[in-house]
This record gives C-alpha cells, structure tokens and sequence, in this order.
C-alpha cells in the first residue's frame, strides 16, 4: 500500500511538517481511493480548488501518474511555501503540477483547464455557498464518468453553509453525483453510475486498509436505502468495523 | 448560573450529568441551561417535551427547569421505571413531581391524552434515527411548539447518522414559515420558529460564550456565512479560533 511505500513514508513526513487542515485520516482515505483508481484503470488528470501549502495538493501531484497532471488552483499561489512543501515530494511531483492563480469561479474556460477530464477533484475554496456552488458546477462538467470529487468541512460546525449546500446540490441534481462516503471532515461523491463501484470497495477494504496504519475506524450506514446514499466513517471508539442500522446492526444494506 | 448557585433549582445538574448514562454532552447541556435561563428571563412559559429518554440524564434537566405550573413530559418506546428513578433521585423532588412519562411510540404522540391542549416552549428530539421518524416528529412539533420555543434535535453533525443532518435541512427548506435554524454544534441543533429566531440569535451573540465558559466549556461562537445564503450560527471547541468567528477571510465581520 502506499503508505508502506516509499512514495509514502515521504508523504508522512510532508503531512507532518506542512501547515493545513488536511487530517490524516482523510489523508489515507485519499491513499486508499487513489490507489482504488489506479488498479482499476482509471485515468485524469488531479485538480484541487484551494491549496494553501499545499498539504493535500502534493498529495495529488504524487499520485499523479504518466501523463497526468496535477492543476493547483488558488487565489493565491504561495510559491514560497509550495516549493518547501515540494522539495519534500519526488521531483516529479513538482514536474507534474500546475499552479494557477485565480478565483475558482473564473476558472471556467480558462486554458490551464481545456481539453481536460479529472479524475480526482479536490473542493477545498471559498468557503461560501456561491463559490461551492460553483465549484461543483466545475467539477461535473471536468471531471471523467469514473472520477470523484472531494469536499473539504463536511459536517463541521464552523462552516454548517456547505454541509447544507452539498446536501442541496446532491438533490437537485441527482444525476450528476452520488454520495459515496462522509467522515473526517470530507465527503467523497462520484457519478451515480459509478458510486456502487466505490461503495463496494470501500465496504469490502477501506476499514482494514486504515487499520494497518493505525487509524480505528467505523463505516457506517445506518440509513435505510431510501434516506440517504452513502457510507459514513468516523472513529471506532467502541463501535464495530461495520455498523448497520440501530437496533439491527447486521443489516448493511446499500 | 446552575452549577455554582447552590439554592437554584437548577443546581446539582453537573452531579447527574456525571453519574447518568447518556450521550448528552456537558458542552450541550451548557447550552441548554443557557436557552432555558433565557426563556425564563424573556418570560417565555410552556410545558417541556423530550422524545427519546434513555436514562433521563438530558430529560432530567428539563423537569429541573419546569416552572410552576408548567410540566415535563418525557415520552419514550419504552420507560426504564428503575433508571429513571434513580437519575431522578439525584436532584430536588419537585423535578419528579413535574414530570409524566409516556410510553409510546413516537408517531403517535399527540394521540395521548397526557399531551392534550399542551403548548411547549422546549422539545427534544432523539428518538428513532431514521429520516422518516424527524420528519414526523418535526411535524408533530410544528402543532404543539409555542410560538416563542425551541426545538432541540440530536445528533446533528454527527458522522454515524447523516441522514439526520440532510433531513434537517431538507424540512427547514421545505417548511420555512415553520422553523428556522439558529445554532448547530456539539451534536445539538437549535430551531425556533421564524419570527422569533432573531431573539435567539442575539441572545447567543451577546452572551453565550461568556455564560457556558463559567462551567468551562471554551467555544467559538462562529458565523462564517453570508447574509442570505445560510441562517444560523455554528458553535464548537475554541481551540485558536476567536470567541467570534464572521468570515473566513473578515473575522470581524460578524452579520445575521
């Protein structure tokens, strides 16, 4: 796995000395879902809407295989502490980035973006309702048919507008994206076409591929099918690796 | 405040909270002794209503918190006689004499004649954690809340039911002449109706986080929507935040 790699012992120590608020939980999450892609074939290009310094983006730009290409999109680039970030990744992570300065909601039909089709979306902006509005928007017309899309400040008290505006979008257009996970500050969506697939890999190994690397973890999916798609992961903390629904805690049902 | 004036009737709440099983947060309970105290002060009357139980540890508080002439009604699939009594013998007597306990089902609530010609100005919400059952059970609040209470629901924000989180807002958005949102955190959600939700949010605004800082809980009072686009403030653990939070990028700008 990757974090047993190489590629990721080098990860580890850039997530330990770059500021950001990428958790690490969700940094494997990240790990075991790109890994997921690149066993099953998928291919794009990696695009995050707000980097900061670049803790999750590197992250990207190291998954990035032949031919890919990692677009960093901020308002502000900080070349200054993305190269000290950088300098901690294989050189050809930094050979396969892009950094664009602008706002996310300019970025329709800027050329840095053409003829692209991304297999991983990381949402991570403006934390307003407009801006994430828009930068789903952006996401569903780059993304591939088999990619996902990453939200940052789900379920976090300090930002509830995008809880809400994810929730909103999902169901106003439910053809475009699908829940496919929530915990850890993220959620993970993907097209409705192929969220199933996500969903079996993740029920099947996401919880021992965390364990290894000792993070505890819970999936769960207490909604009956109707509901709500989607598991949610969080902290074991007496909980079972699956847990189902209350009071018939066997019935996993998606 | 309850926790530290020995004569009010509110006192003694941090030993129950302590010795009953329960997931009602000491940060949450903070908050409700707040809104409570707050009612009381703004003269806001009406019974109070908890639907899901358990053990009484969150329920318990409100029957402390019942007025003269005012009941708690906690309602439940199934009333635990023993636990009840004894969370209950933690705190003043006149908290189980105001109390009725109902067991039922949920759906079924506003049958029960214990709940006839009564108008709330609290309920509780954490019963069955399924999309349908907060559905139903909001709906059932919209006919028995005052026109000046709140409605308190659980597990909001809360990983292990999203599905709780998602319906909240899918009801707030399909009936807003019902309820608006004004606080989320610590699990908790706090709606009142729409008319009132201003006076609730400035009380928050203006003394919230001092009055649950004196039981040591330190939090961040945040607003980081803007004006149009989300209602309500956001509430959790202060860490480096401020006490206030506005905009991500105007912290200072703090506008609801």
């Amino acid at each position: 796995m990757l974090f047993g790699s190489k590629r990721t012992e080098n990860y580890k120590v850039i997530h330990a000395e770059t500021t950001g608020w990428f958790p690490w939980e969700a940094a494997a999450i990240w790990d075991f879902l790109l890994r997921y892609q690149r066993t099953s074939g998928i291919r794009g290009d990696l695009l995050e809407l707000g980097v900061w310094q670049g803790k999750s983006g590197v992250m990207l730009a190291m998954a990035a295989e032949e031919g890919e290409t990692a677009i960093l999109v901020d308002h502000r680039i900080r070349r200054k502490d993305l190269k000290k970030t950088f300098a901690r990744a294989p050189k050809r992570a930094w050979d396969a980035t892009r950094f664009v300065e602008c706002d996310t909601r300019d970025l329709h039909g800027r050329p840095e973006l053409e003829g692209r089709n991304f297999r991983f979306v990381h949402i991570d902006a403006e934390h307003s309702v407009a801006a994430m509005r828009s930068d789903l928007d952006l996401a569903h017309q780059t993304m591939t048919d088999d990619g996902i899309v990453c939200l940052d400040d789900i379920f976090v008290w300090l930002y509830p507008q995008l809880t809400d505006e994810m929730f909103r979008y999902l169901r106003a257009h439910p053809d475009r994206f699908s829940l496919v996970l929530l915990g850890y500050k993220k959620a993970f969506l993907a097209r409705p076409a192929k969220a199933r697939a996500y969903m079996d890999h993740c029920h099947a190994h996401l919880i021992d591929d965390l364990d290894e690397i000792g993070i505890e973890s819970c999936l769960a999916r207490t909604a009956r099918m109707e509901e709500l798609t989607g598991f949610s992961i969080g902290g074991r903390h007496g909980e079972p690796r699956h847990r189902g629904r209350d009071g018939d805690n066997d019935h996993f049902e998606y | 405040m309850w926790f530290r004036r020995k004569g009010d009737r509110l006192g003694g709440y941090g030993h129950v909270h302590k010795h009953t099983d329960g997931w009602f947060s000491w940060e949450a309970a903070a908050i409700w002794d707040f809104l409570l105290r707050h009612q009381r002060a703004s003269g806001v009357r009406g019974d109070l209503l908890e639907i899901g139980v358990w053990h009484g540890k969150s329920g318990v508080m409100l029957a402390m918190a019942a007025d003269e002439g005012e009941t708690a009604i906690l309602a439940d699939i199934k009333i635990r006689p023993e636990e009840l009594k004894r969370t209950f013998s933690r705190v003043p007597k006149q908290a189980w004499d105001a109390t009725h306990f109902v067991e039922c089902d949920s759906k079924k609530l506003l049958d029960r004649p214990e709940l006839e010609g009564r108008s709330f100005r609290w309920i509780h919400i954490d019963t069955e954690h399924t999309a349908p059952a907060l559905r139903a059970d909001l709906d059932q609040a919209h006919k028995v809340l005052a026109d000046d209470g709140i409605v308190c629901l659980d597990d909001i924000f809360l990983w292990l039911y999203p599905q709780l989180t998602d319906e909240m807002y899918r009801y707030a958005r399909a009936h807003p002449d019902r309820f608006s949102l004004f606080l989320v955190g610590y699990n908790k959600a706090f709606l009142a109706r729409p008319g009132k939700v201003r006076a609730y949010m400035e009380a928050c605004h203006n003394g919230l986080i001092d009055e649950i800082e004196r039981v040591g809980v330190r939090s961040c009072l945040a607003r980081t929507a803007r004006m149009g686009e989300y209602q309500g403030f956001g509430i959790g653990p202060r860490g480096a935040h401020l006490r206030h939070h506005g905009l991500r990028h105007n912290r200072d700008q703090f506008d609801y």
